[in-house]
C-alpha cells in the first residue's frame, strides 16, 4: 500500500512517542463522551418536543367533549394513549382544574388539580400539562406523564458503543506506542548493524592482516632457506672442480630452485588464481609417473604402495594440480608417521547413486591420525600444526582447492593413533584421453630454426633465449606485442612465436595470440606466463600455455605441441 | 360565576333523574351549552357590525334560562369580542345577533326576518324545533342534533370536534 509522504511523515511524526499515541487515544475518548453528551441532550429535547405535541393533539381532541360534558369521548380520547407503555398517566382537567377523566399507571398519582405549568422532569418521568382552548376559549387543561429513560438506562444503552469507543482508543493508543517502540528499536537496529558491519570489515582486515604475516613469515622463512642452498651450493660450484661433487652441488641447487616454483605454485592455487588447465587424463599413468618424485620427496623408513584398479575411468582435471595435491598428501602422510611406516595409494572406481560414477583415490597412512576436533580445520589455509618454517599451511588447502575446482569431493577418515586416510573423489568423464605424448626429452632437431621471443624482462629473455638456442632455434627477441608484430610483417621466415603473457604496451600475450592467428594461422604461438588473471582466459581459449618456472624439458614438449597442432 | 358553574357541575348529575320541562338545572346546563357552542362555530365577518361590537346571544319567545344565562355569559369573550345576552322580540332588534335561541312562542317572522349569519338554537326536547342547533335528551343526558346544511346555507363553518359530538347531523 502506498502512501504519500506528507501522510507517512505526519504518521512518522504522530508516533513519535507512546505519550502522543495515549494523548490521541484520549482525545478520541473525549470527543466520543462530549458526542455522546451532545447526543443525549439533543434526544432529550426531540423527547420533550414530542411530547408537546403529544399534550397538544389531546387538547385539541378533548376541546369539544370537555365543553360539552361528554365524559364518555373524554376518556375515550385518554385511553387511546395507554397503549403508549411511555405514558405513565394522562388526565383532562375542566377550567377549575377539577379532574374529568384520567388514568395512571400503577406507582404513578394523577394530580388532584390540574394546573398548567411548564414541562418538568420529576424523577425519571416528564410531565407535560397542555391547555384545551377553542378560539382562545378556555375550556380546561390536560395532563400527560412519560416515563423517559433514567439517566442509568441511557448510559447502558451508550455502554455498547462507549466499550467499541474506548477499545478502539485503546487499540490506537496500543498501536501507536507499539509502532513508536518498534520505530525506536529499527532505529537502534540499524545503528547496531551499522557498527557492526564496521567492526566486521575492521575484523576482516585485521584477520587479512595476521594472514599476511603468517603467509610471509612462512613463505620467507621457506625462501631463505631455500635462497641458502642455492647461493651456498653456487659458492660451492665456483670452489670445486670435482665432477661428481659439481653434479652433487647441481641437483642440490636444482632441487630449491624446485621447492621454490612449487612453492609460488601452492600459493597461487591457494589464492585460486592459478590457471587451471583441465585435461582427461588416466589417473593410473599419472600416478606411475609420480614414482621417483614421492620417492624422492619421502625418507628412506617410509614406503609406498600403489594399489590401482585395472580399467580406471579416464577424469578431466589440471594434471599439475593433480599432481602437486598428491605429493601434499604424501608429504603430509609422511610427516604424520615421524617412527616410519606405509603410504598406500588406492584408486578405483566407484558407482554411486547419488553424485553419479566416480574415481576414488584414497592416500592412507599408519601415523599419528589427527585429533577429531582438528579434522574440520586441516583444509583452513594456514592451518599447521607442524612447527615453525615446517610447514606453511598451505598444502592441504591447495588440495581442497584442487578438488572443489575439479568438481570432486574429499573425504577424510582419522583415529589418533591409527592412521589417516584421505579420499578424493573425482567425477568421471566420458572424454577419451589423448594418445600418450612422444617422450618430451630435450633433443635438437637436424637444421636451425627461427623463433621470436617475445619478452620484456631482461634476465628471462636471456636464459629463455638460451633454452631456445639449445632446442635449435635462433631466436630474435623484442620487448612487446606491438614490436613482435611489427617484426612479423618485416620478417616471413619466423617459424615459432615464444611469448610473455603480460607485458607493457597496448597489446598482452593474448592479444598478440589472437593477432597471429587470425593474420598467420598456420604459424604456433606458445605463450609463457609467472601469473595472471588472463591465463585463465588464455587456457579456455584452448592457447598453449607455459607457466614459468618452467624446464628446457616443458618448453621443448610444449613447442613440440605447439607446433605438432598446427 | 365560579359558584354558579359548581352549581352546573352539581347539576348534571340530577339532570339524570329530571323528568320535567322545566327542570332549573337541565335549563343551567342548556344555557352554558348556549355559551359554549360559540368557539366551535365560525362566523363570516360580515356578521358583526364591526371589529369593537360584542357578541350577541339572543333570546326570542318564551326566556326558559332566566338570569342564569346572563349570570354564565358575563366576563365571557368569544373572539376577543364581550359576550352580551339580549332578550329579543322583533326581527329589527334580532339583525344583528351571533346566536339566536328560540324560545317556545317566538313569531316564526323574527327567525325569518332576523341576520343571515345567525346560529339558531332551539330546545327540541321542550318540543321547540327549527334552529341548526337542537338540544335533545339522550341517555339521561342533554345532547345535540345539528342541521349542517343549514348553518351551510347561513355561510356559518361548524367545527368537526362540535359535529363529532352531536347526536345526528343533517348534512
Amino acid at each position: 500500500m502506498a502512501m504519500p509522504e506528507s501522510l507517512m511523515r505526519l504518521a512518522r511524526r504522530l508516533t513519535a512517542s507512546p505519550i502522543v499515541a495515549l494523548l490521541i487515544a484520549l482525545a478520541l475518548m473525549a470527543a466520543a463522551l462530549a458526542l455522546a453528551i451532545q447526543n443525549d441532550r439533543y434526544g432529550k429535547a426531540e423527547r420533550l418536543r414530542q411530547a408537546s405535541v403529544q399534550a397538544q393533539i389531546l387538547a385539541s381532541s378533548l376541546a369539544a367533549p370537555l365543553a360539552f360534558n361528554d365524559d364518555g369521548a373524554t376518556r375515550e380520547y385518554l385511553n387511546a394513549f395507554r397503549n403508549d407503555a411511555t405514558i405513565q398517566a394522562a388526565a383532562a382537567y375542566d377550567p377549575q382544574g377539577h379532574l374529568v377523566a384520567g388514568f395512571a399507571q400503577p406507582g404513578t398519582v394523577l394530580p388532584t388539580v390540574g394546573r398548567l405549568t411548564a414541562p418538568t422532569l420529576q424523577g425519571p418521568d416528564l410531565i407535560v400539562t397542555a391547555p384545551v382552548a377553542q378560539n382562545d376559549t378556555r375550556i380546561g387543561s390536560v395532563y400527560l406523564r412519560f416515563s423517559i429513560e433514567s439517566g442509568l438506562r441511557r448510559a447502558l444503552r451508550y455502554l455498547g458503543i462507549a466499550l467499541i469507543v474506548i477499545l478502539a482508543s485503546l487499540l490506537v493508543a496500543l498501536l501507536g506506542a507499539a509502532y513508536a517502540s518498534l520505530s525506536h528499536s529499527h532505529a537502534q537496529l540499524k545503528n547496531e548493524i551499522d557498527s557492526r558491519q564496521k567492526a566486521e570489515a575492521a575484523l576482516r582486515q585485521a584477520q587479512k592482516m595476521e594472514a599476511m604475516g603468517q603467509l610471509t613469515g612462512g613463505v620467507a622463512h621457506d625462501f631463505n632457506n631455500l635462497l641458502m642452498v642455492a647461493s651456498s651450493g653456487l659458492e660451492l660450484l665456483e670452489r670445486t672442480s670435482d665432477p661428481a661433487k659439481r653434479e652433487r652441488l647441481k641437483t642440490g641447487i636444482r632441487q630449491a630452485v624446485d621447492r621454490g616454483a612449487k612453492l609460488t605454485q601452492q600459493l597461487l592455487t591457494f589464492a585460486r588464481r592459478s590457471p587451471l588447465n583441465p585435461e582427461v587424463i588416466d589417473l593410473a599413468d599419472r600416478l606411475h609417473g609420480m614414482d621417483t618424485l614421492l620417492d624422492r620427496s619421502l625418507r628412506e623408513n617410509v614406503a609406498i604402495r600403489f594399489d590401482l584398479a585395472p580399467d580406471l575411468w579416464p577424469v578431466e582435471v589440471d594434471a599439475s594440480q593433480l599432481e602437486v595435491a598428491v605429493l601434499n598428501m604424501a608429504l603430509n602422510a609422511r610427516d604424520a608417521m615421524p617412527e616410519g611406516g606405509t603410504i598406500t595409494i588406492t584408486a578405483r572406481n566407484e558407482r554411486r547413486a547419488e553424485g553419479g560414477d566416480r574415481v576414488l583415490l584414497a592416500i592412507a597412512d599408519t601415523g599419528v591420525g589427527i585429533a577429531e576436533d582438528k579434522i574440520a580445520k586441516i583444509f583452513e589455509p594456514f592451518f599447521t600444526t607442524k612447527g615453525v618454517g615446517q610447514g606453511t599451511g598451505l598444502g592441504l588447502s591447495q588440495v581442497y582447492g584442487f578438488v572443489q575446482s575439479s568438481g570432486g569431493e574429499i573425504e577424510v577418515t582419522s583415529q589418533p593413533g591409527q592412521g589417516t586416510v584421505m579420499c578424493v573423489l573425482l567425477p568421471r568423464t566420458t572424454k577419451r584421453p589423448p594418445a600418450v605424448a612422444a617422450p618430451t626429452a630435450a633433443r635438437r632437431t637436424e637444421g636451425r630454426r627461427r623463433a621470436l621471443l617475445v619478452e620484456d624482462d631482461e634476465a628471462v629473455a636471456t636464459m629463455v633465449g638460451g633454452m631456445l638456442d639449445e632446442l635449435g632455434f635462433d631466436h630474435h627477441h623484442v620487448a612487446s606485442a606491438d614490436k613482435a608484430l611489427e617484426c612479423l610483417e618485416g620478417e616471413a621466415e619466423v617459424e615459432l612465436v615464444l611469448s610473455d603473457m603480460v607485458m607493457p604496451g597496448a597489446m598482452s600475450g593474448l592479444d598478440l595470440v589472437r593477432a597471429i592467428a587470425r593474420r598467420w594461422p598456420r604459424l604456433p604461438v606458445v605463450l609463457m606466463t609467472g601469473y595472471s588473471a588472463a591465463a585463465a582466459s588464455a587456457a579456455a581459449e584452448g592457447v598453449r600455455l607455459l607457466l614459468k618456472p618452467y624446464r628446457i624439458e616443458d618448453l621443448a614438449a610444449e613447442i613440440d605441441a605447439a607446433s605438432g597442432k598446427r | 360565576m365560579r359558584r354558579c358553574f359548581r352549581s352546573i357541575v352539581g347539576a348534571m348529575v340530577a339532570v339524570y333523574a329530571g323528568a320535567g320541562p322545566a327542570a332549573p338545572l337541565e335549563q343551567a346546563i342548556k344555557a352554558s351549552y348556549v355559551t359554549k357552542f360559540a368557539p366551535f362555530v365560525e362566523w363570516p365577518a360580515a356578521a358583526f357590525a364591526g371589529p369593537g361590537s360584542p357578541f350577541l346571544i339572543c333570546l326570542s319567545g318564551r326566556d326558559s334560562f332566566g338570569p342564569v344565562i346572563d349570570d354564565l355569559a358575563r366576563g365571557q369573550r368569544v373572539r376577543g369580542r364581550p359576550v352580551q345576552v339580549r332578550r329579543v322580540a322583533d326581527a329589527a332588534s334580532a339583525g344583528d345577533c351571533q346566536i339566536l335561541v328560540i324560545g317556545a312562542g317566538t313569531d316564526g317572522a323574527l327567525v325569518e326576518g332576523a341576520g343571515k349569519s345567525m346560529l339558531t338554537i332551539s330546545d327540541k326536547s321542550a318540543g321547540v324545533d327549527g334552529g341548526m342547533i337542537r338540544f335533545v335528551r339522550q341517555g339521561g343526558r342533554i345532547r345535540f342534533e345539528i342541521d349542517n346544511g343549514a348553518a351551510r346555507a347561513a355561510h356559518l363553518t361548524i367545527s368537526s370536534k362540535l359535529l363529532e359530538l352531536a347526536v345526528t347531523v343533517n348534512p
